[in-house]
């Protein structure tokens, strides 16, 4: 019997999210380290809302082509993308972190944003890894409706969790729960996501953001 | 920490506990044959004092109340009377954790445990202990008696030194006077002089008897008749006379002879015939020196002379036992004028001897009921071994020994994965999640 895939084993995690929520719902994922996992984790969250009947929006918060496995997991490259299993929802996959303008990252801007994708998305889902070390993961983060923290299992507590556990309170982020991500699944999911991978899986070739 | 968290952290580190348990037991053997066991050993005493609790309403005759006896066994006295009995080289301090004494309320068993890494010295400390427990526990039931006895044995002593030293006096006193160690001694001089005098009497008459067979003795043969008997037998025996008696009594003859044949006017007569007077004369002559300077040779006059000396010495010894006499008597009598002033000494001395030798016999009576009165007291308020420990007891039997190896094992390795668990930084459970971010853990993947 094979093991159940990621997207299927978020199915409990889904679920609370839903039940903490009413209406449409921007929801961050991020971590303290870039290694943790957040990308993998936003990418199956959505998927896991897709299939939940949900519409949503996947963002990632930096734009990265070089992206390792592990790394923003070629969110950005993916939009559109109805993905496999899904319904006539609408799925959008976009990559906000362009190489344009610094005004993209001002929380106005975000906000702006955020709230046009509240009135086209149900879920709005931001990937946006390495929060300490990252310059708009903390302004969605104060923008979203929730925020998840994503977390590789078993690594030693660091400065960096305290430090962004402390930061989230600060900026007044609506923390609802921790994730965490076997690293063997990590690795292997983010393989399994790479950009090319996905692109070939979709069979689409990547579009520049919208936004940019 | 509940019990779903502790398996989940066993759970986790399983390898470390496998690594502790095989090591473990690959090390038990060695650990088991370095650990000796500890024996156990137990004697057991019974106190039947009326002074235990059951009893505590009649009159105790016990020295120390049953609760207490846990606390007497334990005291260094005790303790040290057995180190002392089976010669241990050990100090009170370092046998007395090995020591454990129960008493209860409802028994008057106390049994008396010895745990020792050898079991011999557990036995023989185990008795050693009951015995010297009973020992002092006599010792102090006796010990009020013991200052009596021993003060009673003291004026005891003094009394038999009285008795001594009077009765060295009173000996000395005997060999000076022998009537001094008689008590009616008046009577034994009175009757010694007595004697005395009689033997004086007698002695007085057989020295009178001797003296005048003496005297008789003494008065010569011609004044006794017997002169002419001895010159007979003096001129008889002595060869001198005879010689010239016969060459006389030859001339006698053949002048008589002569006479018979011849006239006077024979001229041959006037020659022999003063021949004759002359061998008469000389015949004369040697009777005389015969008599005088021979008078040995007559038997008569020898015994005569043995009887006189005989005689004399006999009186001389008369008189001489009659002086003797003579003197006991002026002594005895000297004695009997001195015996009061020596009895009066004497007795003096008889009287203390007297007096210690009471003293003393009413100490030791009293010595003796004193003796009772403590042999009664230790009987009534006694402790005594009502068991000996014959052998040691492994303190724990070999299944609970592995019962308790294996617990040790498993703890150990619970231990380690506690251990292992605490300085791991790595977070792994809910709990820490939630600790660190103060928000919930929703989902694992």
């Amino acid at each position: 019997m094979d093991k159940p895939d990621i997207v299927e084993r978020l199915g409990a995690t889904r679920a609370r999210i839903e039940a903490a929520v009413d209406g449409p719902t921007v929801l961050v994922v991020t971590s303290a380290l870039p290694t943790d996992g957040s990308s993998l984790l936003a990418s199956a969250l959505a998927q896991s809302l897709i299939r939940a009947g949900h519409s949503v929006l996947l963002i990632s918060s930096e734009a990265n082509a070089n992206a390792r496995p592990g790394q923003n997991a070629g969110i950005q490259h993916l939009a559109p993308l109805r993905l496999p299993g899904g319904t006539n929802n609408e799925v959008a996959v976009l990559g906000l972190a362009m190489s344009g303008s610094r005004d993209l990252y001002s929380l106005e801007s975000i906000r702006t944003a955020l709230a046009e994708y509240r009135e086209r998305f149900a879920f709005t889902v931001i990937d946006a890894p390495g929060a300490l070390s990252s310059g708009s993961a903390l302004s969605f983060a104060r923008a979203a409706d929730i925020v998840v923290v994503a977390f590789e299992d078993g690594r030693a507590a660091r400065e960096a969790d305290r430090e962004l556990a402390k930061t989230l309170k600060v900026i007044g982020a609506s923390v609802i729960g921790v994730v965490t991500l076997d690293p063997k699944t990590i690795a292997r999911e983010s393989k399994k996501r790479a950009p090319s991978a996905l692109r070939a899986k979709a069979g689409v070739p990547a579009i520049p953001s919208p936004i940019g | 920490m509940n019990l779903q968290l502790f398996a989940a952290i066993l759970w986790t580190r399983r390898y470390v506990i496998g690594a502790v348990v095989i090591v473990t037991l690959l090390c038990s053997p060695v650990l088991v044959r370095m650990l000796r066991p500890s024996y156990v050993a137990v004697s057991e005493l019974s106190y039947v004092g009326s002074g235990s609790p059951s009893n505590v309403n009649s009159q105790s005759n016990a020295v120390l109340p049953s609760t207490d006896l846990p606390d007497f066994i334990m005291s260094s006295r005790v303790i040290e009377r057995a180190i002392q009995k089976i010669g241990l080289a050990s100090s009170v301090n370092e046998v007395a954790p090995t020591i454990s004494v129960k008493s209860s309320m409802h028994s008057n068993l106390v049994p008396i445990s010895v745990k020792m890494k050898d079991p011999v010295a557990a036995v023989n400390l185990a008795n050693a202990l009951a015995d010297a427990a009973v020992d002092e526990y006599k010792a102090i039931a006796a010990h009020q008696y013991d200052e009596i006895l021993s003060e009673i044995d003291r004026q005891m002593q003094a009394e038999r030194r009285v008795m001594q030293e009077n009765d060295a006096k009173l000996q000395h006193a005997v060999q000076q006077d022998y009537a001094i160690g008689s008590s009616n001694a008046p009577d034994d001089l009175t009757r010694r002089l007595d004697e005395l005098e009689t033997q004086r009497g007698i002695a007085y008459a057989t020295y009178l008897a001797d003296n005048a067979t003496a005297s008789a003795q003494s008065m010569s043969g011609s004044e006794r008749g017997l002169q002419s008997a001895i010159h007979e037998q003096v001129l008889a025996n002595d060869p001198t006379y005879q010689a010239v008696r016969a060459v006389q009594s030859k001339d006698e003859a053949a002048l008589a002879a002569m006479r018979g044949g011849y006239t006077s006017s024979f001229e041959a007569f006037p020659g022999l015939e003063e021949q004759v007077r002359s061998e008469r004369s000389s015949a004369l002559a040697a009777r005389a020196v015969a008599i005088r300077d021979h008078a040995g040779n007559s038997a008569t006059y020898a015994q005569v002379v043995l009887n006189q000396h005989t005689s004399a010495a006999q009186a001389a010894g008369d008189r001489a036992r009659l002086s003797a006499i003579d003197q006991n008597i002026t002594q005895a009598k000297l004695k009997l004028a001195d015996l009061p002033r020596v009895f009066v000494a004497a007795n003096m001395f008889r009287v203390q001897r007297d007096g210690a030798t009471a003293a003393y016999q009413q100490l030791q009576t009293r010595y003796q009921q004193t003796l009772a009165d403590r042999a009664q007291a230790t009987a009534l308020g006694a402790a005594f071994v009502l068991d000996r420990a014959a052998a040691a007891a492994p303190r724990t039997p070999p299944l609970i020994t592995a019962f308790l190896i294996s617990l040790i094992i498993f703890a150990l390795a619970g231990g380690a994965a506690y251990l292992a668990e605490i300085l791991d930084p790595r977070v792994r459970t809910a709990a820490s999640i939630e600790e660190l971010y103060g928000a919930p853990r929703i989902g694992s993947v």
